[in-house]
Parts: C-alpha cells; sequence; structure tokens
C-alpha cells in the first residue's frame, strides 16, 4: 500500500484513494469490534440506516 | 500572514431547548465553545472532563459570565467525568449519558492532547492515537443512538462534530504505510513507527478518516456527521512540545491565532450553521475542504 499522495489537500481526494478507502474500513471494523469488546450491550444495528 | 477571517455566527441561530455535550469543556476551545452555545441559547450543556473540580470551576466560570447571565440565565451546566485515556470510562460515561438524557442533540468532540514521548494509555495503546481517535471513535458509536433517537423526537437531525486539524496532511503514513494484513491500532502502537512529531497530525488524519466512514453509516436526516479544524489557536495544547520548538510556536502563534473566541466559531458553524452537505465531510474556516 502506497500514501505517496494521501497528503494533498484535498480530504475527498485522499480517502477515495483505495490505500484510504481499506484505512477508513479497518478503522470501522476496530472500533466496531473496541465497543463490543468494552461495552457487552453494544449493538452496531443501531448505528447503521434504518 | 494570517488566517482567513471566521464571520460572527450569523444572527438568530438559535439552539434553544437543545442539549449539547463538550468533550474538554473545562478549558481553552471546549470552554469558549460552551459559552457561546449557552448564548444561543441551549437548555443544557455537558462539560465532559477528567477532573470534576477543573469542571465545576468551568461550570461556574459560565454561570457568572456577563454574556450568559445576560442570555440564558437558567441554562443548565452539568460535569460529569470522561478519561479518553482509558476506553472503560468512556463507555462508563456514555452509559451515565444514556441513563441520565433523555435527548441528545449535539455531540462535539473536542478533547485531544498532544505528547512528545511515546506513552501507553491506560487501555494500552500509544496515547495520543488512544485520546484523539480511538477514544472518540468509541464515544461517538455508544452516543448514535441517542443521536438518532432525539433526531425522531425533534423532527430535525442532530449533531455529532468531530474535531480534525489541518495538521493531519503531515501525516507519517506515506513514510511508514501500513501494512496489507496490520491493524490499524497494530501500526500506530508499533515504536518503530512513532513519529513523535507527527503524532498529532496521525492522530489527526484517523480522525478524519473515521468521520467519512462513520458518515456512510449513519442517515444524515438523522444524524449529521462532520468534522472541522478551528485553524491555529491559543490554547494549551503547546505545552508538551519540546523546548527547542517552543520559541518557534510563539512566534507562530503570535503572527497568527485566532482567540478562541474565534476558533469556538468555527465549532457552532459545524454544529448548528452549517447542514447536511457537510455529511460525511472535513471543515476548515467555515468551508467544507476542498
Amino acid at each position: 500500500l502506497k500514501y505517496t499522495d494521501i497528503g494533498i489537500n484535498r480530504t475527498d481526494a485522499i480517502f477515495n484513494k483505495p490505500e484510504g478507502k481499506i484505512l477508513m474500513q479497518k478503522a470501522w471494523v476496530e472500533a466496531v469490534d473496541s465497543a463490543k469488546k468494552i461495552d457487552p450491550d453494544f449493538n452496531e444495528q443501531l448505528i447503521e440506516m434504518d | 500572514m494570517s488566517q482567513p477571517r471566521i464571520a460572527p455566527t450569523p444572527a438568530g441561530t438559535s439552539i434553544a431547548g437543545q442539549t449539547v455535550i463538550i468533550t474538554g469543556g473545562n478549558s481553552g476551545l471546549g470552554l469558549e465553545a460552551a459559552r457561546q452555545y449557552i448564548t444561543l441559547n441551549a437548555s443544557c450543556v455537558i462539560l465532559a472532563c477528567r477532573s470534576i473540580s477543573k469542571g465545576e470551576e468551568a461550570a461556574n466560570y459560565l454561570s457568572s459570565h456577563p454574556t450568559v447571565k445576560s442570555t440564558n440565565p437558567d441554562v443548565n451546566i452539568k460535569v460529569m467525568t470522561l478519561d479518553l485515556d482509558d476506553e472503560t470510562s468512556v463507555v462508563n460515561f456514555a452509559t451515565q449519558v444514556k441513563k441520565e438524557l433523555d435527548s441528545l442533540d449535539i455531540l462535539v468532540l473536542n478533547a485531544g492532547v498532544n505528547f512528545m514521548t511515546y506513552q501507553l494509555s491506560k487501555s494500552g495503546h500509544e496515547r495520543v492515537i488512544q485520546v484523539n481517535y480511538h477514544s472518540n471513535a468509541v464515544l461517538a458509536l455508544e452516543l448514535v443512538p441517542l443521536l438518532k433517537s432525539t433526531a425522531s423526537k425533534r423532527g430535525q437531525p442532530s449533531r455529532l462534530t468531530f474535531i480534525g486539524s489541518g495538521t493531519h496532511k503531515m501525516h507519517t503514513l506515506n513514510k511508514t504505510p501500513l501494512g496489507k494484513e496490520e491493524s490499524v491500532a497494530h501500526h500506530w502502537d508499533n515504536k518503530e513507527k512513532y513519529h513523535s512529531l507527527q503524532r498529532y497530525s496521525d492522530s489527526k488524519l484517523m480522525v478524519t478518516a473515521f468521520t467519512e466512514e462513520l458518515a456512510r453509516h449513519v442517515d444524515p436526516s438523522q444524524v449529521i456527521v462532520n468534522c472541522v479544524c478551528p485553524g491555529m489557536v491559543s490554547t494549551g495544547l503547546d505545552a508538551n512540545l519540546p523546548i527547542w520548538l517552543k520559541p518557534i510556536m510563539w512566534v507562530w502563534h503570535f503572527l497568527i491565532d485566532r482567540t478562541p473566541e474565534v476558533g469556538a466559531r468555527t465549532y457552532v458553524y459545524a454544529t448548528s450553521v452549517v447542514g447536511v452537505e457537510s455529511h460525511g465531510k472535513w471543515l476548515q474556516h467555515n468551508q467544507i475542504a476542498e
């Protein structure tokens, strides 16, 4: 994975790159896992769009 | 050398009847933002901070402030304990919020730190990433359901605003990329990939990334999720910088800093002025960053 162009001044462009998308998806999965680990009542379905 | 001007919050902006939580609301930008939300007629403002005594001092400052006395003397100002260094504290805080509040309109994830040495948080992650990113992500996930239920009651979207920073452009992922099979947490906890001067930037890159990803999961008609950079503002965030960098930063701050009053307007803009077009976006100088 290369993040060479990630520092340009356009947030959309940063995260529209494949590397950025992978970063975001991993961040999401790990944050949800962290919440589940500490809070047994955490229900990710309550976050998602109805 | 200067930053673009930030216009005053438009006259007529009102959050009457709304409940606001500001993390790190006892000092700096968080405290000033709390004052501004109160003058916009919030019914309840919660200062979430590590120290109850410092929080109470801040609450006393706010309730005796002339602008509060003249605009919203009956506001309910509460102080609640939140230690972003510890994810258990984050969940305990969220549990208390869900138990005690029947509505939450605005959540401002303001609290942040900057350290120049590698330290571990109480939850076992590198400390800057823990406080600025991991804990805020967990707190947001915990409180989105309450923001959603409030939106259903009000018939208008609630607001969740992360505090980002334009310094995210100075992140280290170009030098030390995330490995294909590597977890995000593992990457930032790896001491060999730690760059002290850029760790703050890395943490804010993660905040911006998480904002955009969270926005994909949340319906903007229920919760508008965005991220705002307040610009360079005179606060205590530089306290932990190395001594050789402090004079440089002092000159820099002297030349271009915004006051907390002006910086906090960017929070109010992100939560109470800009609309659904900001969902998932990063705001700088009161504009959606392009």
